[in-house]
């Protein structure tokens, strides 16, 4: 009994094993058929197992000295059809364009464009809300790709700063441009074993390689005092009818650009007119004119010889000189020199106040040429500032060389000499200081980084010459630039402007300018505007063009620093 | 023997059974980990997104324009 049983259930458990090893041969043969000759209605249901995405690296930002964002990306939807899945384009077309701000005829030459391809990219940045109805019409046929966009929430006035980016998002002009391996992020890896419904099966550590993010990038600059420069220059432009404008801001104790603008004003019926036909493709692959350009500085050079021949002894501020009362001056070369106004013998002092060029001519000659060429070069000048933006010119400077008793009586007038608006600022700075020039930057200077500085004058001399300077602005040239809130250094310029096709000036068109420092005894700012070309019917002078840009930049940003007003500026106007 | 047998199979399938769960387990924390990343990646770039729009509305340009139309409202 017990063993015909035992048989039988050995006959029933080899029976079992049969019936799950047929199971099993048959399952295992059915997976080698599905796997290497599927049916055909399988086959298009198939899906690719495997997925690969890379993760978008985003760039870093870019922000002013205060934090605030002046460019940084975001992520934006693409739209794209493939032509290949679409039966009928027409049809298609009618559905999208009512997602979308764009019409059928558009959309359907787009598609059939592409129709050999199965790509074809129909708005290359979509709106959130063209997004989420596009997602919601849920076409086969149509896709939605990430893409990153560079947005600059401040607006236009700091844009040709920035620059921009391409296509790639890599930086092309600009700051972008400069910061390019700083800012770029890397995009990652991530690859993914996945079903047929796109659910996530498997990922192997080895697949996934995390996106890194670009590093921000803090600048130098104040997106409220480039606000306030901009819009200043841009109203001193339009009221004198200018050609256009460069203003630049810096901060003397640290050598740090607060705000940079360059503006144009295309004039009809102008010749000579300044040009950059790169601004007309897009305003931020224009050239920075404050760094490319070159100009001739006039009036506003002569604190710098005036300063060097101080320190050397060639002359005191209280030296008469023999300058002339009615006709214009001769050198003993045979140069004649005129003056605006002529005021009969005059200190040194006053020849700089007055900015006559007679004065400076005549103690120009006690200086060697060399002494000369040297102080143009401790105040930095002939050289680029390296402030790390692309196209930077050295200026224009005679060549040792060529220098000639002629090039060293010009040279003291502001002319023979053609200057960077930076290059200017930077040099100017010496005087807002303690004789030193700072290197400048365009990077935030933070406490405790290194200043590199270059010795010009000393700082008695440098004492001396901002009190006259400030003089210019109660006696001198200066006047209608004086401020009601703060006591200013400055000094005006007004220089021909010169023929670009032949030698020689225009004798009534100038470059104005106007340089100056507050407060003036312990100056936060320093700042120059030039105004090309300003119509001569209206105004032309350096004091009465660009001072008052320069004044009313300097009310605004150093109220806006918390500079405490050193006039009551209500008091004087109850005097008035 | 059968005691045996019927032991040895239910334990391999046991831990067969238990083999599975571990796999499914796997695949759903897998799964589970990409979709967070994605969520994670999602609230980032509208992080951003919100960032940027914050700026745009305070930004010393859009300020004053305002200030500029609500002098103009309240002139008229």
């Amino acid at each position: 009994m017990m063993k015909s049983e035992s048989s039988r259930v050995t006959i029933v458990s080899i029976l079992l094993a049969c019936i799950v090893f047929v199971g099993m041969t048959a399952a295992l043969c059915k997976v080698v058929l599905l796997k290497f000759d599927p049916p055909e209605e399988l086959q298009a249901l198939s899906v690719h197992v495997n997925s690969r995405t890379t993760p978008i690296g985003e760039r870093g930002d870019i922000l002013d000295r205060e934090g605030r964002i002046l460019a940084a990306s975001t992520v934006g939807d693409k739209l794209f059809v493939d032509p290949s899945l679409v039966d009928d384009p027409e049809e298609l077309a009618f559905q999208l364009a009512e997602a979308i701000d764009m019409s059928p005829a558009e959309i359907e030459e787009k598609i059939r464009l592409r129709s050999h391809t199965k790509y074809a990219v129909i708005k290359n940045l979509l709106t959130r809300e063209e997004s989420a109805n596009v997602r919601e019409l849920k076409l086969r046929p149509v896709g939605i790709q990430q893409r990153l966009v560079r947005t600059n929430p401040q607006g236009a006035s700091c844009e040709k700063i920035i620059g921009l980016v391409g296509s790639e998002h890599t930086g092309l002009a600009g700051i972008e441009n400069t910061f390019e391996k700083d800012l770029s992020g890397e995009s990652g890896f991530l690859g993914r074993l996945k079903d047929s419904r796109n659910r996530t099966l498997w990922v192997s550590p080895e697949d996934y390689t995390p996106s890194k993010q670009g590093a921000d990038v803090q600048l130098s600059l104040d997106v409220v005092i480039q606000n306030i420069a901009t819009a200043h220059l841009h109203d001193a432009i339009l009221e004198c009818n200018a050609g256009g404008g460069r203003i630049v801001v810096v901060k003397p104790s640290t050598g740090e650009i607060l705000a940079m603008a360059d503006l144009l004003n295309p004039r009809e019926g102008w010749s000579q007119q300044p040009t950059d036909p790169q601004r007309d493709i897009d305003p931020r692959l224009g050239r920075n004119r404050c760094l490319t350009d070159p100009y001739e500085p006039g009036s506003t050079f002569k604190p710098f010889v005036w300063s060097v021949a101080t320190e050397l002894g060639l002359a005191t501020p209280d030296e008469m000189l023999n300058t002339p009362s009615g006709t214009p001056y001769r050198t003993p070369f045979g140069r004649s020199i005129r003056d605006a106004h002529y005021y009969g013998p005059s200190s040194w002092e006053k020849v700089l106040i007055k900015s006559m060029n007679s004065g400076m001519a005549i103690v120009a000659q006690r200086l060697s040429h060399e002494q000369m060429q040297n102080a143009v070069n401790d105040f930095g000048f002939g050289k680029p500032t390296r402030i790390g933006l692309g196209g930077e010119t050295r200026g224009i400077l005679t060549p040792s060389s060529k220098w000639s008793d002629y090039t060293q009586t010009s040279v003291a007038m502001g002319h023979e000499i053609a200057v960077t608006p930076l290059q200017m600022a930077q040099a100017f700075c010496a005087f807002a200081r303690d004789g030193t020039v700072p290197q400048l930057k365009l990077m935030k200077h933070n406490h405790g980084d290194p200043m590199i500085v270059q010795k010009a004058v000393s700082p008695e001399t440098t004492a001396l010459t901002r009190t006259i300077l400030g003089k210019v602005m109660t006696e001198g040239t200066g006047r209608k630039a004086q401020s009601n809130l703060y006591d200013l250094f400055g000094k005006s310029g007004t220089a021909q402007l010169p023929k670009k096709d032949s030698r020689g000036y225009f004798e009534d068109r100038y470059i104005s300018s106007f340089i100056a420092g507050a407060p003036l005894h312990s100056p936060e700012l320093v700042i120059l505007c030039v105004i090309d070309d300003p119509d001569r019917k209206i105004a032309h002078y350096g004091g009465t063009v660009a001072g008052p840009v320069v004044r009313n930049v300097m009310d605004d940003a150093l109220s806006y620093l918390g500079v405490k007003p050193i006039k009551d500026a209500f008091a004087q106007v109850n005097t008035h | 023997m059968t005691k045996k047998i019927l032991c040895i199979i239910m334990t391999f399938t046991l831990a067969a059974l238990a083999l599975l769960a571990i796999r499914q387990e796997q695949i759903n924390a897998a799964h589970t980990i990409v979709e967070n990343h994605r969520e994670m990646v999602r609230l980032q770039q509208q992080i951003e997104q919100i960032r940027v729009d914050i700026e745009i509305a305070t930004s010393p340009e859009t300020l004053d324009a305002q200030t500029v139309e609500l002098v103009h409202h309240d002139e008229e």
